[in-house]
């Protein structure tokens, strides 16, 4: 019986560490989306996510990034229409199979659901 | 009911199972538009093609030294045959007969080298001789390299070095064999099949010669047989070099019939196949007759001709090196795990 | 004094010659040391794991455990799930390893019945095992995932539809292990977590020789006959060296891809068995007893040869494919000696044993 038990500890514990592991290091693609979504135009952003160096990204452009696991952050960087700079920050999560895009357009102006789910 | 049950138990399992699948395949091969006849045709090219370097293993076992996996090392005697044949430009069958005979005195000198290093193991030969072989295909691909051929059909053209890793025997002895026996409409290959007959009934009568029953004395008890006054190392060394002189000449058959002499790394897992077939055969580790050569190079040639076709029609896939493999691997393990009685072959 | 320094140069014969032929090979291949010196880190971090896991089979008396390819097979089919899944990084690395775990125990399970059925020659039906196991792989990779088990990533199936590219792009974990944590050393890195991980397995090594499984192994390896009517359950130990001897091939062969960054599919576990033998042989370990040291040195005697071969034939004689050819002769020529040596001296030991047991019996006989 202990040997018993103690298997299904082990395996447990295996389990358990493997949807760990899984959801942490699940790589996601994100898109980032700068063309104008219903009434909110674009503008030129720059945008940094999880620290890494900014890039740019222009008016009607999407861009690609890979990320690594499930929560993250975002910074962006722009200028309003009174030409002043302005930084956003974010997190975002992403569940262990999904991934997303998001919209800048709908994220400067302050909307909520600023990133969705592609699947 | 009694007689039904001692044949099957006796041919075993796995002999009836690839049997069964054969036949299958036969049957179902029409009806997905295979042409009989020509499958049939293939597979009986393939028996003569193979059937000798299956004969090969036959000294071996019956002499208790195992399966023969070093040969490569009778190959590599034949392929010097072959290349040398050529290099001094014979055609026909001259070239044919010209090969084997060359191979002889290189087949027996690498034989008996052979021979004397497995008499020092008894009891781990066929894992030795798996090396043996692999490593005279090795140091073989050096000489290929290095030897100084100078026929234009062999060696590289634009100034490579050595000689060429396909050579082809087209303009030499292409199927000479079956040019020289002929049978109408090709429906047999005549001449391969007569030459393994001459040589399978000429083992037939050596094992019924004194020597013969000594070496299978010695494969079945060698220690009776060492009371009885045998030289039990003499015995054995005589048995591989027989077996590497006909894996010389089975490698030539097999070559005038494929048209292409390979060299360097082709004949690195040549004794896999031919063991395979003769486990299929219902031969044992230390225990062979040539019905399980006949036998056993026709089912193991029929499973590699027909399962290409079959399985390609109606599964869509072309599954038959992975088939090949699973076959012939499974038939080597089986044959490896059963218990085994007497003799000391390993 | 004299017979102490006979009996270790008979001992250690094929170390020796090793060391004499890479002596006078990399002056004539023209490499600099610290070319050599990188190059050895790099192979040692990478095969030193799998050669170590052939030592339980041997200490259990098993021979040489061909069937390490299913480990590595168990760890290929775990890379191409986690390909599959997007998994990257350490994580990656270590789900892997995970994954590896049932399927190589399961591998090894199946290889420790089939061998228990061979006793006496389990060298060369794990060699056969292996080639069989080979083709069960490639009727499940090669046509069975797509089809029955499903896989998203299309990067890795073939254009057909089912089946598994010939190569994978390992970028997602490569050097996952290796770059985890870094340590220079003048201008040479060093893989620490890698090194850590080959550590521990020697440490485990050597405790599990002390346990009791460990001691029922050597037992069985002296004598099964002794052991079995010494109460230990044979057959089942057996397996379970071969279940433990596959599971740590799978991680060595995990480790071992992590650094290469590619997966040939249906090549990369080939060759792995041949090698980790030759290298295990070459350090003087021989069918029956072989040691942590013997592992290492071999792995960096065998693998200096293997850079120095084709270099040297090279220089030489103007052909590296002949240095390379002559690498495999070294290769299957050392294991075919050691081999012949082992079986030679294991005859010669039954000899006098019987000689022994005669003139005891004679002894006695005279001495009534």
């Amino acid at each position: 019986m202990k040997i018993v038990r103690n298997w299904i500890i082990l395996i447990a514990v295996l389990t358990g560490i493997a949807a760990a592991l899984f959801i942490s290091g699940k790589q996601h693609k994100v898109f980032i989306d700068n063309k104008k979504v219903g009434e909110y135009a674009a503008i030129d952003v720059s945008y940094s996510i999880n620290g890494e160096k900014a890039k740019n990204i222009k008016v009607n452009k999407k861009a690609m990034v890979y990320v690594k696991g499930p929560k993250h952050k975002l910074i962006i960087e722009f200028k309003d229409d009174t030409g002043k700079d302005v930084i956003l920050e974010n997190e975002f999560k992403l569940t262990p199979t999904e991934d997303a895009t998001i919209y800048l357009p709908l994220l400067i102006n302050g909307e909520e659901d600023w990133i969705k789910p592609n699947n | 009911m009694n007689n039904i049950k001692t044949m099957l138990k006796n041919a075993g399992w796995p002999r009836i199972i690839i049997t069964l699948f054969l036949l299958s395949m036969y049957v179902v091969s029409p009806f997905i538009g295979i042409n009989l006849k020509s499958a049939l045709g293939d597979t009986l090219v393939r028996f003569g093609m193979n059937a000798i370097l299956v004969l090969s293993l036959v000294p071996m076992i019956q002499s208790g030294t195992g399966l023969n996996f070093g040969m490569p090392l009778g190959v590599e005697a034949g392929l010097l045959g072959a290349v040398i044949s050529i290099e001094m430009g014979l055609g026909g069958f001259m070239g044919f007969a010209g090969a084997i005979i060359i191979s002889i005195p290189f087949a027996v000198l690498f034989g008996w080298l052979y021979g004397h290093i497995l008499n020092k193991v008894k009891g781990g030969e066929m894992m030795i001789a798996t090396y043996i072989g692999f490593s005279s295909v090795a140091i073989m691909c050096i000489m290929w390299l290095v030897l100084p051929f100078k026929s234009q059909d062999m060696i590289w053209a634009y100034g490579g070095e050595g000689l060429r890793t396909t050579i082809s025997v087209e303009s030499h002895w292409h199927k000479i064999l079956d040019k020289v026996l002929h049978m109408p409409n090709d429906m047999l290959p005549l001449g391969e099949m007569v030459f393994f007959a001459i040589l399978a009934f000429g083992m037939w009568i050596f094992f019924r010669s004194r020597t013969g029953y000594a070496m299978k004395a010695v494969g079945t008890n060698d220690k009776f047989a060492k009371a009885t006054g045998i030289n039990i190392d003499k015995i054995r060394v005589k048995s591989v070099v027989m077996s590497t002189v006909l894996a010389a000449v089975g490698i030539i058959v097999y070559q005038q019939s494929f048209g292409f002499v390979q060299l360097y790394l082709a004949p690195f897992y040549m004794a896999f196949p031919a063991i395979a077939a003769i486990l299929i055969g219902g031969a044992s580790v230390n225990k062979v007759t040539i019905v399980n050569v006949v036998v056993g190079t026709f089912l193991f040639q029929g499973i590699l001709t027909m399962t290409p076709s079959v399985v390609n029609n109606i599964i869509q896939t072309d599954m038959s090196e992975t088939i090949r493999i699973i076959v012939s691997n499974g038939m080597i393990l089986y044959a490896l795990t059963r218990k085994e009685g007497a003799g000391s072959g390993k | 004094m004299e017979n102490k320094i006979k009996k270790f140069l008979i001992n250690n014969v094929v170390p020796i010659f090793m060391v004499i032929i890479i002596l006078l090979s990399i002056p004539i291949s023209g490499l600099s040391i610290e070319y050599l010196i990188q190059e050895i880190i790099l192979r040692l971090s990478r095969n030193l794991f799998l050669v170590l896991s052939l030592l339980i089979p041997i200490i259990a008396g098993m021979g040489l455990n061909f069937g390490i390819v299913l480990g590595a097979m168990a760890g290929q089919i775990a890379l191409i799930f986690i390909t599959d899944w997007n998994v990257v990084g350490l994580q990656g690395f270590f789900l892997a390893v995970i994954i590896t775990l049932p399927i190589a125990a399961l591998m090894g399970y199946v290889g420790g019945i089939v061998l228990n059925r061979a006793k006496g020659r389990e060298m060369i039906t794990s060699m056969i095992l292996g080639f069989f196991i080979n083709g069960v792989y490639q009727l499940l990779v090669l046509y069975g995932m797509g089809k029955v088990i499903p896989i998203k990533n299309e990067a890795i199936l073939l254009s057909r539809g089912h089946g598994i590219r010939n190569a994978i792009d390992l970028k997602n974990i490569r050097r996952a292990l290796d770059d985890g944590i870094t340590f220079n050393i003048g201008q040479y890195s060093i893989p620490v977590l890698t090194i850590l991980a080959i550590v521990l397995l020697c440490l485990f090594i050597v405790w599990f020789r002390k346990t009791k499984l460990g001691q029922d192994m050597r037992a069985i390896g002296q004598d099964i006959e002794v052991s079995k009517s010494s109460g230990i359950a044979v057959d089942r130990t057996r397996i379970l060296a071969i279940v433990i001897s596959t599971i740590l091939a799978g991680i060595g062969q995990l480790i071992f891809l992590q650094n290469i960054g590619t997966m040939n599919t249906y090549n990369s576990h080939e060759q792995i068995g041949m090698f980790a033998i030759a290298a295990l042989l070459i350090g003087g370990a021989t069918v029956s007893k072989a040691s942590i040291p013997n592992a290492l040195s071999g792995v960096v005697l065998f693998h200096t040869m293997f850079v120095l071969a084709p270099r040297a034939g090279k220089e030489l004689i103007g052909s590296a494919q002949i240095g390379e050819y002559f690498r495999v002769f070294i290769s299957y020529g050392i294991i075919a000696l050691v081999l012949i040596l082992h079986q030679w001296r294991r005859e010669k030991e039954k000899e006098a044993e019987r000689k022994r047991i005669l003139e005891m019996n004679s002894n006695q006989a005279g001495g009534n």
